[in-house]
């Protein structure tokens, strides 16, 4: 792992061209630019609002913050997993050709949604000052849920990629899971909600630990508990290491299996 | 050990075997995967040769040309020459920077300008942001692109794409330069600038690895040559030899 990470490293400067790569070429189709990230949960927030609040009249104080501060880390999770099992496959030519570290290209996938969440937080931070929820001292674990929740993601995609390599559905697979998964991590409804007994069965959702951690933060505005942090940190840390082991094992076969 | 560097050569290749898996349909599915495991069979996929035991050198200053017909195994040794395949048998030790010209423009990214294409391409190449700035606007000038090099790549005609490819390649100074036929995209002018920097390069003591159909270019170019036929080595020799050796018929896919 130690040997993965540090040859990664020395080609950062990759990294980050490939990220900024990602960011520009989304973008630069689209009139609104980056102002889209920031509008986009914005939209979904009020749908979901809309839905929720009003139609289905779901008794959640400041419903808006509520569903915005649990929907950017899952928005996060869910675009690097869709798009990140494709990176080898679509940076097939060019792992033809050049010799380069190729766990290159998902880290650098995830680090530009990693970007995109950074940017979606600035109106989630606006909606809480427009609805009175002033940011609390809370926020202090903030950097570590980032970092965590990017370990996680980083490593769930590693082992996707490479499973698209040999195995040409994996992408549809992973799309119906995770729409279960949407609906099984508590995005749009509280976790209180459920009973005790169904709430554990709930808790073996690793996902779980990583977007909880940010309604707390910036909707309760509490620190998360430190054994659910922990928690966080270890699943990260399992998921990081088990991700890279499967890349290496199955790295050097890619290029049989693309044609 | 650093006293032998000037004679070992910087290119080894040993008893080099390569063999992939036909995959005959598409990539199976993970249904069918999974359905197959269940039910106990396993299946093994048929493996096919594309290089069966080839050993070659090439020394310090020497531009090697490979050549043979399509099948043989030429592209397949540039791919274990430039590290993206791991030879199943055998070793390949090379000494220095490694720069391949294959498939130029396939790297490229369409949708972003050739500037933008030029630093993403340095990094792959695994140069610094600093270095490449150096290094930019002489690449930009060898290519003749300095009024359209802000222009996204999808833009441009496959010679200009060649012509950055490479300015490119060439300027990241490699001790190892592999090309494939990606020059005769040029034209005549620019044809004889590339042959005229690689010449340049040679007698700078660097190696070249040369695949080609351009039977006159590898003659012309190449100390040495190799001629391949279904993954073995059939001619080793002289340029002049071996050239001649496969135009009178020898190692013709159907020979």
């Amino acid at each position: 792992m130690r040997n993965s990470l540090s040859e990664l490293w020395r080609y950062r400067d990759l990294a980050r061209l490939l990220v900024a790569k990602e960011l520009k070429l989304r973008y630069r189709r689209s009139v609104l630019g980056f102002a889209w990230t920031m509008l986009n949960p914005l939209l979904t927030m009020i749908i979901l609002s809309a839905v929720f609040a009003h139609v289905l009249r779901v008794q959640v104080e400041h419903f808006p913050v509520f569903v915005l501060s649990a929907l950017l880390p899952w928005n996060f999770f869910a675009q690097s997993v869709v798009g990140g099992s494709l990176t080898i496959v679509h940076n097939e030519s060019l792992l033809r050709n050049v010799r380069v570290p190729r766990a290159i290209f998902p880290v650098a996938l995830v680090t530009s949604h990693l970007v995109n969440l950074l940017l979606a937080l600035v109106p989630l931070l606006l909606v809480m000052m427009v609805l009175g929820v002033p940011p609390k001292p809370g926020l202090i674990a903030l950097p570590y849920c980032l970092l965590a929740l990017w370990t996680f993601t980083t490593g769930v995609v590693l082992v996707l990629s490479t499973w698209t390599v040999f195995f040409r559905d994996v992408a549809q697979i992973v799309e119906v899971f995770l729409t279960a998964l949407f609906y099984l991590t508590p995005v749009i409804y509280p976790l209180s909600m459920l009973p005790e007994r169904t709430r554990a069965v709930f808790r073996l959702n690793p996902v779980l630990y990583f977007v909880e951690p940010f309604r707390q933060m910036f909707y309760e505005g509490r620190i998360p508990a430190a054994t659910d942090l922990a928690i966080a940190g270890g699943l990260a840390i399992a998921s990081l290491a088990l991700g890279l082991a499967v890349f290496r094992r199955r790295e050097h076969l890619f290029l049989h299996y693309l044609s | 050990m650093k006293t032998a560097s000037a004679s070992v050569p910087p290119v080894r290749v040993r008893d080099v075997v390569m063999e992939f898996r036909l995959v005959r349909e598409s990539r199976l599915s993970l249904k069918e995967a999974l359905i197959r495991a269940l039910r106990g069979e396993r299946t093994r996929p048929e493996q096919f040769r594309a290089l069966d035991g080839i050993s070659f050198d090439v020394a310090h200053g020497e531009a090697l040309g490979i050549i043979g017909a399509n099948g043989s195994g030429k592209t397949t040794t540039l791919r274990l020459l430039a590290g993206v395949l791991r030879p199943t048998e055998g070793s390949i030790e090379i000494e220095g920077r490694v720069t391949t010209l294959i498939d130029l423009g396939a790297g490229f990214n369409p949708e972003l300008s050739g500037g933008e294409n030029v630093y993403l391409a340095g990094a792959l190449y695994g140069f610094s942001q600093a270095e490449m700035r150096g290094k930019f606007d002489r690449i930009v000038a060898f290519a003749g692109l300095e009024k359209f090099i802000d222009v996204p790549v999808k833009n441009y005609s496959s010679g200009m794409s060649a012509r950055l490819g490479f300015a490119l390649a060439t300027d990241v100074d490699p001790d190892v330069l592999i090309v494939d036929e990606v020059i005769g995209v040029g034209d005549a002018e620019f044809q004889a600038r590339c042959f005229d920097r690689m010449r340049r390069f040679r007698e700078s003591g660097k190696t070249i690895v040369f695949v080609s159909h351009d039977l006159a270019t590898v003659r012309s170019f190449c100390d040495r040559a190799i001629l391949l036929r279904h993954g073995r080595s059939i001619r080793e020799g002289s340029a002049e030899e071996v050239v001649a050796a496969y135009e009178s018929g020898l190692g013709r896919a159907d020979s």
